[in-house]
């Protein structure tokens, strides 16, 4: 039964392509010349709104060759995720293994360090969000609400509305920190801190600084959930699956915008003309300096490149964790260095928090914290 | 959650809260021009001033001009940069400008592709 769902899903992979070059191309062609059917019109508006703007900047080509994309990048994802479930399915090591990642447990003490920090971290990086908000207001007449915020029929804050939701903001934080009322706490501060920065993305540019910690934040509820149920079990250890999960998404990040690079530009994005080209675009001082080297515009890209592929080494081994890291820091600062994107000190580097023990930190806890902690938890 | 991750990669956009990675994916090219927008109002005593995205309160500001441009609606744009700008009152005439030039920026050409005039009152 399982071989022929597997088999069926095979053929579902083999289908989409042949589907796409004998119908799909055809509607993409049409919607570029403005005579598709609504309703793929309707699709591409949900799903690619910069559609309209881009047909006047690009030509035929660019957008068969995305359409390409979508559906190459459709069926590598699914071949992926049907070698990984056959292997899960019919190789035992291969589901002890993955079964032990998920199931490894991490200690109580461990999580409580992580739960401050981060949301010590969320307070440094939002602090300053209502007076965003309130920089923007003026320019309210440009609103367009993301997707998600179209969906649940959200408008821009007034100012008190903006005040009270950054307000409950900074009470969740400090909820989930000193232990009250925590899952909740966590819950809204995941959903608020989605909520203010999705206003903040409504102004037709979308972000990327804090996505990772973003991805972070939507599950460090279950992380909150599973320490109370471990607090109440008087247990010192806890499940880590949502703490393996944070840790994957992080490395998925990595790997996927290294994926996009070999996508789009394949081996043209080792070219040292195309870095070199990068640096002149963005003209900073030091870039300009790098942009003078042949060996720097060839081993800087590909050092990139490396990092970003490598980022996941750190979920199997994990050994390399402060290679691994100083890479990472490398890699953000030498971004902002280069290029002037991000600064030194950003929320993707903040995310490695999550793959560092903090155990070492316990004997600065408290010690009728560490008593509750370790006997009938903080409920 | 980790599906729900893969999605903006598969669909080359993002999907908010969830974001596609194709920063410094395309590769770029020297015959490829750099483009720029910007807005300019020219006062009442005739004096030129190129807004800032500071000036607006916009921080998306190339963004938006960049949208609303190739969206055909620059003379709408500047419409809603004449409600919301403070100092309104001293502007005569707003300009769209589209500013291309090389890769290497030698030479940069200003075009104005939009202008809108502020009505006379009756």
């Amino acid at each position: 039964m399982m071989k022929k769902v597997l088999l069926g899903w095979l053929l579902c992979i083999v289908g989409v392509p042949m589907l796409y070059l004998f119908a799909g191309r055809e509607l993409m062609l049409e919607a570029i010349e403005g005579k598709a059917p609504a309703w793929f019109n309707q699709i591409l508006e949900t799903f690619y709104p910069r559609f309209a703007i881009e047909k006047h900047r690009f030509d035929t080509h660019f957008f068969l060759s995305k359409a390409d994309q979508v559906v190459i990048r459709f069926s590598l994802v699914q071949m992926f995720l049907l070698v990984f479930t056959s292997a899960y399915i019919f190789k035992l090591p291969f589901r002890n293994q993955v079964n032990a990642f998920w199931d490894t447990p991490v200690s109580v003490r461990q999580v409580h360090w992580l739960r401050v920090l981060f949301y010590l971290g969320m307070l440094f990086f939002t602090y300053d969000w209502f007076y965003y908000l309130d920089l923007v207001r003026p320019a309210e007449i440009f609103y367009k609400p993301l997707l998600l915020l179209r969906i649940l029929n959200i408008d821009f804050p007034s100012v008190p509305v903006s005040g009270i939701v950054f307000g409950l903001l900074m009470l969740s934080y400090a909820g989930v920190i000193f232990w009250v009322k925590p899952v909740s706490c966590s819950i809204i501060s995941t959903l608020l801190f989605v909520l203010m920065q999705g206003w903040l993305y409504s102004f037709e540019k979308i972000d990327h600084t804090f996505s990772t910690l973003t991805y972070a934040a939507l599950i460090m509820p279950f992380l909150v959930y599973e320490q109370q149920k471990a607090f109440r079990a008087a247990s010192p250890q806890q499940a880590a699956w949502p703490l393996q999960l944070i840790r994957v998404c992080i490395a998925m990040v990595y790997v996927m915008a290294g994926l996009e690079k070999l996508l789009i530009a394949g081996t043209e994005w080792f070219n040292p003309e195309s870095f070199r080209s990068y640096l002149f675009l963005h003209q900073a001082p030091a870039g300009l300096w790098v942009a003078q080297s042949d060996v720097l515009c060839t081993i800087l890209p590909f050092g990139a490149m490396l990092f970003q592929l490598g980022f996941c080494s750190i979920l199997f081994f994990r050994r390399l964790t402060p290679f691994v890291l100083l890479a990472g820091i490398g890699f953000h600062a030498g971004t902002y260095i280069l290029l002037e994107v991000g600064w030194y000190f950003n929320a993707w580097i903040f995310v490695y928090i999550f793959f560092i023990d903090w155990t070492w930190l316990d004997p600065y806890l408290p010690n009728r914290q560490t008593r509750a902690t370790l006997t009938d938890g903080f409920q | 959650m980790i599906s729900l991750l893969w999605i903006p990669f598969v669909l080359l956009t993002d999907l908010y809260p969830f974001f596609r990675f194709g920063m410094f994916a395309e590769p770029v090219r020297e015959a490829i021009q750099m483009e720029q927008f910007a807005i300019r109002y020219t006062s009442f005593n005739q004096r030129q001033q190129v807004l800032t995205p500071k000036q607006l309160g916009i921080s998306s500001l190339d963004y938006l001009l960049r949208n609303y441009y190739y969206r055909n609606q620059a003379i709408a744009f500047l419409e809603n940069i004449h409600t919301i700008y403070p100092g309104k009152h001293i502007v005569r005439e707003w300009q769209f400008l589209r500013i291309t030039s090389p890769a290497q920026m030698f030479k940069p050409d200003t075009a104005i592709v939009a202008r809108y005039t502020i009505p006379a009152k009756p």
